[in-house]
C-alpha cells in the first residue's frame, strides 16, 4: 500500500531535512561507554512534540515523563534489508501503542511479524503498530515481531548505530539509537 | 494346527530383535523424516562454481531456504548457523551449511556473494534456476509464496516471500534424515548432528 508508506518517506525526508539526523550512523553517535544500555536514548531525549503532520487521529493525553522506556535497541542489517529489535515497557497505567518508526538510512520502516506455521514462515504487516499493555512490556526479537527496514544505506556500519524515530500514541515522539549487531551475531537472545 | 513350540520361538525371537532395534537406533531432537530419502540439490553456489549435494557424502548437511531480502528470519537462520560452527570448532569441518535462495529473480550467484559469505565463507549460498526450484524443493516438502512488489519504493518490486524455515539434516550417506521448525536452537540441533557425524 503505498499512502503509509509514503508517509514514512516523507517523514524520514522531513527528519533528514530538519537536521535532526545529522550524522547519523557514525561511530561518534554511539554512546561513548558501550557497555551502556544502548536504549537510555529514550530518557536521555527529551520528547520531540507530536508531529504535526500526525493524522492517526489519536489525540495523545500528556503522559508522565519516563512512562515509555525503550531498552536494549538493536539492530541487523545486510546489503539489502535490516531490521530492528527492542523492548518497550509501559510503567504507566494505561496501555500506548507504538504507531510508527521512523529511519533516516533506510528506505521505509515497516512493523512486522514473523510468524510459523507447519514450519512455513509468514510475514504480518502490523500497519496499525504494536501495543504496549499498561505496565507491560513489548518485546520486538528475531523470528517475531520486529521493525523492518528497507534498503538500508548502512549496511556493514557493525558497532555504528543507526538513529530511530519512534511515535506512541500516548507517549509521543521518542527518539533511540540502534546498536547494529554484526552480522550472524544475534543468535543468542539478550 | 496348534501353536507348536517352533512357533512360539519365532515370536520371541521377532520380539527380541525389535527391542534390539529399538535399542540400536540413536535417539534425535529433530523429527525424523520417514522414509529417510536420497537428498539431491543442484545449483550455483555464491563463488560461481556448481554445486551438487550428493557430491558432498561423507559430510552432514544443514539445509536450509531462504532469501537475501529476507529482513528477520534468515539472517537469524543464519546466525545460528554460525552459533553451531562455533560451538562444533574442529568438527565444523564434517557439517556443510548450505543455504539454498527461493528467490532466484533477485539472488543471483552474485547477489548471495554479497550476503552468504558476509556471515561466514565456509556456508553454501545455492542459486537454482527458477524452472528447476519448484522440483528442487519438493523432496524437502518445501513450498515457497511470493508476495506482492510494494509500490513507492525507490527499490523498484519490492516484495516479500514466505517460505518453509525448517533446518532439513543430511546425513554421511546423503540421506534426508531429520527436519527441526524454525524456531529451533543450535542446543537441540547440535546432538543430532554429532551422532550423524558418529555414523
Amino acid at each position: 500500500v503505498p499512502t503509509p508508506m509514503k508517509r514514512i518517506l516523507t517523514l524520514c525526508l522531513g527528519l533528514v531535512l530538519a537536521g535532526t539526523a545529522s550524522g547519523c550512523g557514525t561511530p561518534a553517535d554511539a554512546p561513548a561507554d558501550k557497555s551502556a544500555a544502548p536504549a537510555s536514548a529514550a530518557a536521555e531525549n527529551p520528547a520531540m512534540p507530536a508531529m504535526p503532520a500526525d493524522t492517526s487521529g489519536e489525540t495523545p493525553a500528556a503522559p508522565s515523563p519516563g512512562e515509555i522506556e525503550i531498552q536494549e535497541v538493536r539492530a541487523t542489517l545486510t546489503p539489502s534489508m535490516g531490521a530492528v529489535y527492542l523492548t518497550v515497557v509501559n510503567h504507566g497505567a494505561q496501555s500506548d501503542r507504538l504507531l510508527r518508526v521512523e529511519c533516516s538510512v533506510a528506505e521505509a520502516a515497516e512493523m512486522h511479524e514473523s510468524r510459523e506455521e507447519k514450519g512455513m514462515m509468514t510475514m504480518v504487516p502490523h500497519p496499525d503498530g504494536f501495543e504496549i499493555p499498561a505496565g507491560g512490556t513489548l518485546a520486538l526479537q528475531p523470528g517475531g515481531k520486529h521493525i523492518m527496514l528497507v534498503a538500508p544505506r548502512m549496511f556493514a556500519a557493525s558497532g555504528g548505530t543507526i538513529p530511530l524515530t519512534l511515535h506512541f500514541a500516548r507517549a509521543g515522539t521518542l527518539q533511540a539509537q540502534a546498536k547494529v549487531a554484526a552480522l550472524g551475531e544475534g543468535a543468542e537472545r539478550p | 494346527m496348534k501353536p507348536g513350540p517352533t512357533r512360539r520361538m519365532a515370536v520371541t525371537a521377532v520380539a527380541l530383535l525389535l527391542a534390539l532395534g529399538c535399542k540400536g537406533s540413536p535417539k534425535f531432537n529433530g523429527q525424523a523424516v520417514e522414509p529417510a530419502r536420497p537428498a539431491e540439490l543442484t545449483g550455483v553456489n555464491w563463488d560461481g562454481r556448481p554445486f551438487r549435494l550428493s557430491e558432498h557424502k561423507g559430510q552432514v548437511a544443514v539445509v536450509f531456504f531462504g532469501y537475501t531480502y529476507c529482513p528477520d528470519v534468515c539472517p537469524f537462520t543464519l546466525a545460528k548457523m554460525k552459533q553451531l560452527y562455533r560451538r562444533l570448532g574442529a568438527r565444523a569441518e564434517g557439517v556443510k551449511v548450505v543455504f539454498v535462495s527461493v528467490d532466484p529473480q533477485r539472488d543471483t550467484a552474485a547477489k548471495l556473494a554479497q550476503y552468504v559469505p558476509a556471515f561466514d565463507r565456509r556456508f553454501y549460498g545455492i542459486h537454482i534456476e527458477p524452472d528447476a526450484l519448484e522440483a528442487a524443493l519438493k523432496p524437502f516438502d518445501a513450498t515457497v509464496k511470493y508476495g506482492l512488489p510494494q509500490g513507492g519504493l525507490e527499490a523498484e518490486g519490492f516484495y516479500l516471500v514466505d517460505h518453509t524455515a525448517n533446518f532439513f539434516i543430511v546425513d554421511r550417506q546423503g540421506r534426508l534424515r531429520l527436519k527441526f521448525p524454525p524456531n529451533a536452537t543450535v542446543d537441540q540441533m547440535l546432538p543430532d548432528l554429532e551422532k550423524l557425524l558418529a555414523t
